[in-house]
């Protein structure tokens, strides 16, 4: 069979793989939420024994201030129902992830499959669509209001498409238009606020790298980009009205909209701490969304992971991670490469989980191991022949 | 630092008799803190703020209701060590010291609910029938303090000749609730604590062995 009909035959069989998942998803509703994390420890647990490289010190300041908020933070009443702390305490135990994990790179060329989901997701999201078609009978002003996804909330998977795209394009060098016409495609049908202001940096950096030629084109398709989703989730309506906002403004009251206040709570309330109840009181859909409960305030409520993380780890720690972060993926690809590999994830931060969630991590996570594979090619053999 | 996963197997190979030995010490005086630790119960009640009905100064016809005081300049006079009398330091923390009177202050938490119109207290106190006892007291003293601040208000209310519709006194939210069980220390986190710190007073020791060794 010629190779590239056999490549074709290939692609069709994941890309229905990824309909059949997605349809099962679709119909059955199952939990999916710890999945990423779940894929990470199993990835971890199978990685432990190739485990052999330089730990940078960050790692003990990230196990440092995972045990601290771990162990320190102040509990709250005994009435009230236990957080969901966990979430919260993640981005420390990701810092140590990447500083344990940076070099210990997986045994799978990334390139070909990272080439694949740039193609295959933009159609499972259409194919998203037409089970809404069928499911509801919804007509296309209908779908184009609808937030298709594939497995997780399309905030955190178009985190990781930018993240794949960034890839095929900053670290590969492969400059063909039609993966960027491909992740204008994606953003349009995702219709992701937090998704546009990523794609909006990610541009950004695109238009500084190609010809005029490419300048032109990506300034039309992102201007189309952004006008659709701005009509389609009316960008235009009062900042107050955009909940993330909300929960901001809400947090920022009760430092009595001082950012003096704020600096006078180095370390947060901790991350045992709930909503105060009267600024719950103020939010009671978001409570009532994220615990299934209005009256248990969980920060996970105020959505955005800057604004709770403002509350529970305090400003200093907010701004700690990031940094964290860059310095991780830095050491290991160089500065140009890191703010491009960051940008998704703290972009998406102002808007969901971010530096909690576990599909955006992945998304740093593999752009580490892509440069790497890509940079140093021996690695992946020296790597498998290690098994 | 360099870290592989043979280098870690063969410390542990190597040290493992001392991460043992680390890690029961440790566990042994986590027990006996878990021992010898005072009992920290938990005891809770919320008080509703005092208010008033008055007319809208922009809409005469529409009616609000109006806080006497607002409860975050409740709660900042209720954090002072000094405002509590003798007896009530006495009574709830056994002796009037000024020690005693900062511990107090310490162990309670404050927090607004509702409108910003209820005061959530919450008092953490060594033993059951002390924390009781105390709840009681403060939430006596909270009480007479709001109904201090009502009675001034309407007062001077009816000295200015106000328009007022209707007062509303002061008053629990609830009844008390006390903490199922005691809420420190916490036998689960302690255990924690000691299993970690066995690991890297096991690595110290090791590491501090093979430096006079050598």
């Amino acid at each position: 069979m010629p190779s590239f009909l056999d490549r074709s035959l290939q692609f069709i069989g994941i890309v229905l793989v990824c309909f059949a998942i997605h349809t099962l998803l679709f119909i059955k509703h199952y939990p999916v939420y710890f999945l990423p994390d779940l894929a990470l420890l199993v990835y971890l647990i199978f990685k432990i024994r190739d485990l052999n490289q330089t730990v940078s010190h960050i790692f003990w300041l990230g196990l440092a201030l995972l045990l601290g908020y771990y162990f320190l933070s102040p509990t709250p009443p005994d009435t009230s129902f236990p957080n969901n702390y966990i979430v919260t305490l993640k981005p420390f135990a990701y810092i140590c992830i990447l500083a344990l994990y940076s070099q210990n790179i997986p045994q799978v060329n990334l390139s070909k499959w990272i080439r694949i989901f740039l193609i295959a997701y933009p159609l499972v999201l259409l194919w998203n669509l037409f089970l809404v078609h069928l499911n509801e009978g919804a007509n296309i002003s209908q779908l184009m209001i609808t937030r298709p996804f594939f497995i997780f909330e399309n905030n955190f998977e178009i985190t990781f498409y930018l993240n794949c795209f960034i890839i095929v394009f900053f670290i590969y060098g492969e400059r063909r238009l039609l993966d960027f016409v491909l992740l204008v495609v994606t953003i349009i049908l995702a219709g992701s606020r937090s998704g546009l202001l990523s794609f909006a940096v990610v541009c950004f950096f695109y238009f500084l790298s190609v010809g005029w030629r490419y300048k032109v084109m990506v300034v039309i398709l992102a201007s189309a980009a952004a006008a659709y989703i701005g009509k389609g989730r009316n960008i235009s309506a009062p900042l107050g009205s955009i909940d993330r906002v909300q929960s901001f403004q809400a947090i920022f009251n009760h430092y009595g909209d001082s950012f003096i206040e704020v600096l006078k709570e180095p370390f947060g309330y901790g991350v045992y701490q709930k909503v105060p109840g009267y600024i719950c009181t103020r939010l009671p859909d978001f409570a009532e969304w994220f615990t299934g409960n209005s009256h248990n305030c969980d920060p996970l409520m105020l959505q955005a992971f800057y604004t709770r993380s403002l509350y529970q780890l305090g400003i200093y720690v907010t701004l700690l991670i990031p940094i964290l972060f860059f310095l991780l993926v830095k050491r290991e690809t160089g500065w140009r490469i890191a703010v491009l590999v960051l940008t998704p994830i703290t972009c998406v931060a102002t808007s969901v989980g971010g530096f909690s969630n576990g599909l955006a991590f992945w998304g740093v996570l593999l752009s580490v191991y892509a440069y790497q594979q890509y940079k140093n090619p021996s690695m992946l053999y020296k790597s498998a022949a290690n098994i | 630092m360099n870290l592989s996963y043979h280098l870690v197997v063969t410390w542990i190979k190597q040290s493992w008799k001392t991460l043992v030995l680390s890690e029961i010490i440790c566990l042994a005086l986590a027990g006996l803190y878990l021992v010898i630790s005072p009992r920290i119960y938990e005891a809770d009640f919320s008080v509703r703020l005092p208010k008033m009905q008055v007319s809208s100064p922009g809409d005469p016809v529409k009616l609000e209701w109006k806080l006497m005081l607002s409860g975050l300049e409740f709660m900042r006079g209720m954090q002072n060590p000094l405002t509590f009398s003798n007896s009530f330091i006495q009574e709830c923390m056994g002796e009037d010291s000024n020690a005693n009177r900062k511990k107090f202050i310490n162990s309670t938490q404050l927090g607004l609910l509702n409108h910003a119109d209820v005061i959530h207290f919450s008092l953490r106190i060594e033993g059951r029938e002390n924390v009781i006892r105390c709840a009681n007291l403060l939430q006596v003293r909270v009480l007479d303090d709001l109904n201090g601040v009502y009675e001034s208000q309407a007062q001077k209310n009816k000295e200015n000749l106000s328009t007022v519709i209707a007062y509303e006194k002061a008053s629990p939210t609830d009844s008390l609730r006390i903490s199922d069980s005691y809420i420190q220390p916490q036998v689960s986190k302690v255990i924690y604590a000691a299993l970690i710190l066995g690991i890297f007073m096991a690595i110290f020791a090791v590491s501090l062995k093979a430096k006079y060794r050598a």
